[in-house]
């Protein structure tokens, strides 16, 4: 269990250095601010905190009813933010002269540029194609296969299956997300199907019609679209570089023979 | 977004209260809104969520009561400003212009231009750039699945297929406050989440931020030489915040991540508007211990409320906001030996305590 939380606090610090400003700022805060109040705010309450996330009783309490994943979230009620920029304007403010303060203001965000990460050089950020946030190409094969007032039921390569459900809840699908997560352990032979590097149509088609899917999209490099002949799927048509075949004894219509 | 919660905080902050009581700033009265609002609707959702109710009734019937409250607020606010509330306003106004004529109030305006110009950013950056994080393929979905067909959590986020309530979420409806929110702006739930969300929920951030900055602000005595001048340390340590933000990113975990990342889940929503008005409302409960040996009556309200809205966000935030009120207010009672602020605390956790009990009875 000590491991646990050495990598979840280690994960939760990243390089470390942030924290290291954190720290600095603690101390410096215990030495120079005198008003009680403040000092149960900002660092009895981070102090009692961090003790309690390493303390053994305390983690086999939590871990008992919560997720040891997020067991990382107990760090957020340590008020970082607000630590280090107090710290901060008091040590500019402890300086006499404005020059000298301004430029012990300058240092201080300095050392925060310097200690942090800026955001947005993750590389989990691109420019929004759209304002749903969704990859254009999604938006497209959805926008091609929907049918306003009915859901239909499509196979997508893996690029795509985080996406589609946040776009359009019209287009359901035989697996989504959960299939990419490996820890959950899910299992579907399509989804083993879709993901060969060569796709192996016959057998994508044979299951997916098993699964009940209207639609199989692929990309249009992946696949050669001859190998869709006599599946039981047809070409439709390329929505950005994607093949969208449908089944052949497909109902798409809004009424239903048993209504 | 934003009048609704100002008119809620205003009726809550100022209804059956004496003139004579002092002034709430703005922003406190902004995040007290916006905790209301919050607490409301998960009051209102979370039975019909339970009970596989559609979304069109929470619609109805958290409109009418957020409604009611925002135009009570609003008729409130007419009335004092009919009373004289417009002279102090006038005079506030006169007060900043008059300041702005000195170097000292120009040097402050740059500041504030600095800390608004990279508030800007931060909003252009959330419109502008999309962020990949899988945990929006489930909560996403939840949404625009209940603006399509009316249900809640009745389906499979992934794939669409129908499925049993997943209590774990089911009693966090945040998703479905983002639903709410997406009707009503006539939207995809996945624009009001993506593109709407962020525009608001950062600037709600930095405007708790900007109270609970008032407060530390307020009175710096600096060694030697007297109080600080909390004019000008108030857009420096607004500066700092955003700063922190902007480069917080030196691990996916910390709140600050959140916040410019994943701002459209509840989760971040709880890191970064939940716990800093709670930071802010214990702050005020512990002047208020320290002046007058105990905390107001209404704070313990407002407790509450950001206890129930915390549930909205996560099913986490019974026990983080009840483990750092319960922190806060023990170490309060250490140091001023003041034993009514523990039933205070207490008081205040107990919305976090029953949705705690809901979600083990249902494991």
């Amino acid at each position: 269990m000590w491991n646990e939380i050495m990598v979840l606090f280690k994960n939760y610090i990243g390089n470390g250095w942030a924290a290291g400003l954190f720290l600095v700022s603690f101390i410096y805060l215990m030495f120079v601010e005198k008003d009680r109040v403040k000092r149960i705010i900002l660092l009895y309450t981070s102090a009692v905190t961090v003790a309690l996330f390493f303390f053994p009783l305390f983690v086999r309490v939590v871990f008992r009813y919560l997720d040891e994943e997020t067991y990382y979230r107990v760090l957020w009620l340590v008020p970082m933010t607000a630590v280090i920029a107090y710290a901060g304007i008091r040590f500019a403010a402890g300086f006499s002269g404005k020059m000298l303060q301004a430029a012990a203001a300058l240092l201080v965000c300095a050392a925060i540029v310097i200690t942090g990460d800026y955001v947005y050089d993750n590389p989990y950020f691109g420019p929004a194609s759209n304002r749903f946030h969704v990859p254009q190409t999604v938006a497209l094969v959805c926008d091609a296969i929907i049918v306003e007032g009915r859901e239909v039921r499509a196979v997508f390569p893996d690029e795509m299956l985080p996406y589609v459900r946040q776009y359009t809840a019209n287009v359901c699908m035989p697996y989504g997300r959960e299939m990419a997560v490996e820890r959950w352990e899910n299992d579907n032979p399509l989804y083993d199907a879709m993901r060969e590097e060569e796709a192996d149509c016959k057998k994508i088609a044979s299951l997916a019609k098993e699964q009940g899917c209207h639609y199989i999209i692929l990309h249009e490099a992946r696949h050669n679209r001859e190998d869709f002949e006599k599946t039981g799927y047809h070409y439709v048509e390329t929505a950005a570089g994607y093949c969208i075949y449908l089944q052949d004894d497909a109902y798409l219509g809004l009424e239903y023979p048993d209504q | 977004m934003a009048v609704v919660p100002a008119g809620m905080g205003y009726f809550a902050l100022y209804a059956g209260r004496n003139k004579k009581d002092k002034t709430e700033s703005p922003g406190f009265l902004f995040g007290v809104g916006y905790v209301l609002m919050w607490a409301v609707f998960q009051l209102i959702a979370v039975p019909f969520v339970l009970r596989a109710g559609r979304f069109r009734q929470v619609e109805l019937f958290f409109e009418a009561v957020s409604l009611t409250l925002a135009l009570a607020g609003g008729f409130l606010f007419l009335l004092h400003l009919k009373q004289g509330l417009w002279r102090e306003i006038v005079l506030w106004g006169r007060g900043v212009v008059s300041g702005l004529k000195s170097r000292t109030g120009l040097s402050r305006l740059f500041l504030w231009g600095i800390f608004l110009a990279g508030l800007l950013f931060q909003m252009l950056q959330a419109y502008r750039l999309a962020y990949a994080d899988g945990d929006d393929a489930y909560y996403i979905p939840i949404s625009t699945a209940a603006n399509l067909g009316g249900g809640m959590y009745a389906i499979d986020s992934y794939t669409g297929a129908p499925t049993t309530l997943d209590l774990r979420h089911g009693l966090a409806p945040f998703p479905i406050w983002v639903s709410f929110i997406a009707a009503k702006c006539g939207v995809n739930a996945a624009v009001a989440a993506h593109s709407l969300m962020p525009l608001v929920l950062i600037p709600v951030t930095y405007v708790l931020y900007l109270e609970i900055g008032r407060m530390l602000c307020g009175n710096v005595t600096i060694n030697n030489k007297g109080h600080a001048d909390p004019k000008t340390l108030l857009p420096v340590f607004m500066i700092l915040v955003s700063l922190l933000q902007i480069f917080g990113n030196y691990s996916i975990y910390p709140a600050s991540t959140f916040l410019l990342t994943r701002t459209r889940q509840g989760k971040a929503a709880l890191g970064n508007v939940i716990l800093p008005f709670l930071l802010l409302l214990l702050y005020r409960m512990a002047e208020e211990v320290k002046e007058q040996g105990k905390a107001g009556v209404r704070d313990v309200l407002w407790l509450m409320g950001s206890m129930t809205a915390g549930c909205l966000c996560s099913t986490m935030a019974g026990f983080l906001c009840g483990l750092l009120l319960l922190l806060t207010v023990v170490l309060v009672f250490i140091l001023y030996r003041k034993p009514y602020i523990l039933w205070q605390g207490l008081l205040g956790c107990v919305p976090g305590i029953v949705y705690a009990l809901l979600y083990l009875r249902a494991g």
